[in-house]
């Protein structure tokens, strides 16, 4: 009962000195805290720069985290971006050389299509396309490149189209020098020639361009066939042969452009 | 030992205030000392000891000298009473009693804003359940410190 009375006692003591100090000093507070703070201030804000720094580090590293994930889509992206280019780049080529042929063929061209396959027996020079005839291509249409030209196409398939080369040994081409008047006729000589024969009485000379000319009518007029490396003569002064390299490499092509039959 | 757990509330009251979201009421370190000084001390030595541990957290809060001495005061009185009737070391009664003394802290501070005619500041009833959910936990831990100390 005795403590009791104390402890209330106590109690109440101590809230009237609460109650006292806390009207006394009213006037004085935050002055008084400030004043008073060298005491108590210290630790909590020791406490207060760790936990700062603390989160400071943790939010680097989930930054960093944040920065390592982004590089990464960032990286895929960029991938993504260049392979897009790419693909535009040559697009955009491929329509380059469609539209330089178009310029000079027009309006012949009728198709630019991929080569997909050639011939490997070595006995022949042929190559497959990626179109046949539901693309509208039919036998006898000229096949060219922007170099030069190709073949003829002399078989149709659905999707595919097989093209006799110029340097196929079944193939004949009317060809005319480009500077000089007079025709001849251009056959295929594998693996990598033509051999044009003339009469005696045109002018033709090692690095002579040859083109298409129109006697045989396959062709269009003044396509580059290729180009003269050596002449020879041949029965008796009677003919002049050339051996002509063609214009276009015909082992670097991945698509050629159709054009309309004559 | 109460030192060190003084200079430790010290120490984490800052560390806090760094961590705890914006807004939400912190756990109250103060209280828990107070009471965990008050447990192990007769009420000779623990209710000015609460006084004084209120009269350091007024420092270190730049506020009035004397709010939460009285506050923490009437939660360690609060403790007192609440041990006269209940085994503070049980799990059930120990919530309870840290209740009543939370309940006596705020009461104290209602008495010190009607002394001296504070403008009371918005408090939810909210946020003051969610400081003693929020103190309890710590409580109880110091219950347990203490029941395990030699």
């Amino acid at each position: 009962m005795r403590e009791t009375a104390l402890r209330r006692g106590l109690f109440l003591a101590l809230l009237l000195l609460g109650l006292g100090l806390s009207a006394l000093t009213r006037p004085m507070a935050p002055r008084l805290a400030l004043a008073l703070s060298p005491l108590t201030a210290p630790l909590p804000a020791l406490g207060y720069r760790l936990a700062q720094n603390a989160k400071a580090a943790w939010s680097a590293l989930r930054n960093r985290q944040d920065l390592y994930a982004e590089n990464r889509a960032l990286r895929a992206r960029v991938a993504l971006l260049e392979s897009e280019n790419r693909r535009l780049a040559l697009e955009v080529a491929r329509l380059e050389r469609a539209l330089a042929v178009r310029q000079t063929q027009a309006p012949g061209l009728l198709a630019v299509a991929p080569v997909i396959g050639e011939d490997l027996s070595g006995l022949y020079r042929r190559l497959l396309l990626g179109m046949g005839e539901r693309e509208g291509l039919r036998a006898g249409m000229p096949v060219i490149a922007p170099e030069g030209l190709v073949g003829l196409i002399v078989e149709v398939g659905e999707r595919q189209a097989l093209v006799r080369t110029l340097l196929d040994p079944e193939s004949q081409v009317g060809v005319r020098p480009e500077k000089s008047p007079g025709r001849g006729v251009a056959r295929g000589a594998p693996p990598d020639h033509l051999v044009a024969e003339f009469p005696p009485t045109v002018k033709v000379a090692p690095g002579d361009l040859l083109l298409t000319g129109a006697p045989l009518g396959l062709f269009p007029d003044g396509i580059p066939v290729g180009r003269v490396e050596r002449v020879e003569r041949v029965q008796g002064g009677l003919k002049q042969r050339a051996w002509v390299r063609p214009a276009v490499d015909l082992s670097l092509l991945e698509e050629v452009l159709v054009l309309r039959p004559l | 030992m109460t030192l060190l757990a003084l200079l430790l509330t010290l120490f984490l009251s800052g560390f806090l205030a760094v961590f705890w979201p914006q807004g939400a009421m912190a756990p109250d370190l103060f209280l828990v000392l107070a009471l965990w000084y008050a447990r192990q001390r007769p009420y000779y030595l623990g209710l000015p000891g609460a006084f004084l541990l209120g009269l350091c957290q007024d420092l270190v809060g730049y506020g009035l000298l004397g709010l939460h001495a009285v506050g923490l005061l009437a939660a360690a009185y609060a403790l007192y009473a609440a041990g006269r009737r209940l085994a503070l070391e049980e799990s059930l009664t120990a919530p309870a009693a840290f209740f009543w003394a939370f309940s006596a802290k705020w009461l104290g501070y209602f008495l010190v804003a009607y002394w001296l005619r504070l403008a009371i500041p918005p408090l939810a009833p909210l946020d003051l359940l969610l400081e003693g959910l929020f103190t309890l936990p710590l409580f109880l831990l110091a219950l347990r410190l203490r029941a395990k100390a030699p």
